[in-house]
């Protein structure tokens, strides 16, 4: 069966949605336009480089129980899950430390990027990450019945990964009864439909090159690849920095890991393994990648950790 | 324009307003909204009755050019076809 694509521009690159078949009534060219126009209303609420998103208004609320949509609700209460599943690595409360060490503006049409190499080279003495002591991201929650968002006045959130995650998931949702559908939403995988076939997703590289350093191969599932030379950026003091925060430290994470990809269920749990596994270092990254995945270690080495049990209906 | 490519983009608008007020109201995939996404204009929105032309192109969402149009000329569309069996590969990557 013909699979169609179509490419959807929102948050700061380019979402790709494929389907085939048809589902709900609508053929997968019409299902497809309507995924790209969910597409938009998601980012649209859910970005921080608009003041007018819903996400915006809530960071800059001085009250501590703010109305919501479900949508927000979802992405609020996603933060404290993904704080409690990373043991507190994987906090979307760092909003300061972000904005403090560059990442203020999208880094969309930036015209001068850091290379990889330059981004690695410049890096100190790999360390794992550290948790927050302060356990912001425990604070925050959705109440989706009530339709509000509480946490302290003050403390904001970044949609960042989990944003992403939850598009990508959401679509899935959207998508599923289709002979075969794929998000791809910068770098967020989701694959799955009727059919049960078999999708190779490949893995970029995160050191520029072209080719696909590894290639998985999922039924129904995600994969979700997060790393440091991708949104690299020079900071206001003119160090290379990146968008993974270690909570502890208050600055960009240096592991010793350059990317992972994990394997999940869900895409935002795939993006939440894959960060944390990246900020645990890579003595300790196979602690969050109970489904696998594929690490990237600073000289170019490509270590694959296998699934410790069935899942996914991946295959090798 | 033939009837049927008019049908056609009534089905996408009626799915597109519908997904919204999901999307909004937490109940993705269900298509009767009750209207408890209280708090958002659009939450409020009935998808049971969103469907009529005139409810959905009250949707601000849909003026976006990125899905005004959805004929099958759309350039962003590809025919990756896929014979039976496996799946196109995808990507995933840094972004």
């Amino acid at each position: 069966m013909t699979e169609v694509a179509r490419d959807v521009r929102v948050f700061g690159g380019t979402v790709q949605v494929r389907a085939a078949g048809t589902a709900r009534g609508l053929d997968a060219p019409a299902s497809l336009t309507v995924a790209a126009a969910l597409l938009h209303g998601i980012h649209d609420t859910l970005t921080r480089f608009d003041a007018r998103s819903e996400l915006s208004r809530l960071n800059a609320d001085p009250r501590d129980v703010v109305p919501a949509s479900r949508l927000l609700c979802r992405l609020a209460a996603l933060v404290a899950w993904a704080g409690e599943l990373s043991g507190g690595l994987v906090d979307a409360t760092q909003l300061d430390a972000l904005e403090a060490a560059g990442y203020v503006t999208s880094l969309r049409g930036r015209t001068v990027r850091p290379a990889p190499a330059d981004v690695i080279a410049a890096a100190p003495p790999p360390r794992p990450a550290l948790p927050d002591p302060r356990r912001r991201w425990a604070t925050v929650s959705g109440d989706p019945e009530a339709c509000t968002v509480r946490r302290p006045a003050g403390v904001r959130i970044d949609g960042g990964g989990l944003a992403k995650g939850l598009a990508a998931d959401l679509l899935a949702e959207r998508l599923c009864d289709h002979g075969s559908f794929a998000v791809s939403c910068l770098g967020d995988v989701r694959v799955g439909g009727r059919e049960g076939r078999v999708r190779p997703v490949d893995i970029g590289d995160p050191f520029g090159g072209g080719a696909p350093l590894a290639r998985l191969r999922l039924v129904a599932g995600a994969v979700a690849t997060s790393g440091v030379t991708g949104r690299a950026f020079a900071g206001p003091d003119g160090r290379l920095g990146h968008h993974l925060v270690d909570p502890g430290r208050g600055e960009p994470a240096w592991s010793g890991i350059v990317q992972v990809s994990a394997i999940a269920p869900t895409a935002v749990e795939a993006e939440v393994r894959a960060k944390t596994a990246l900020l645990l270092g890579p003595e300790r990254a196979a602690e969050a990648l109970p489904h696998g995945g594929v690490l990237v270690l600073a000289d170019g080495e490509v270590v694959r950790h296998d699934r410790e049990g069935a899942v996914l209906g991946a295959a090798a | 324009m033939s009837q049927s490519i008019t049908d056609r983009r009534r089905r996408i608008r009626r799915a597109v307003t519908a997904g919204s007020a999901a999307l909004l109201a937490g109940a993705w995939g269900v298509v009767a909204v009750s209207g408890k996404g209280a708090g958002t204009s659009s939450a409020a929105t009935p998808a049971s009755t969103a469907g009529d032309d005139a409810t959905a192109t009250q949707d601000p969402a849909y003026s976006d050019p990125a899905y005004s149009d959805p004929g099958y000329t759309d350039p962003g569309y590809d025919d990756g076809a896929s014979a039976q069996g496996q799946a196109p590969p995808i990507t995933s990557s840094q972004s």
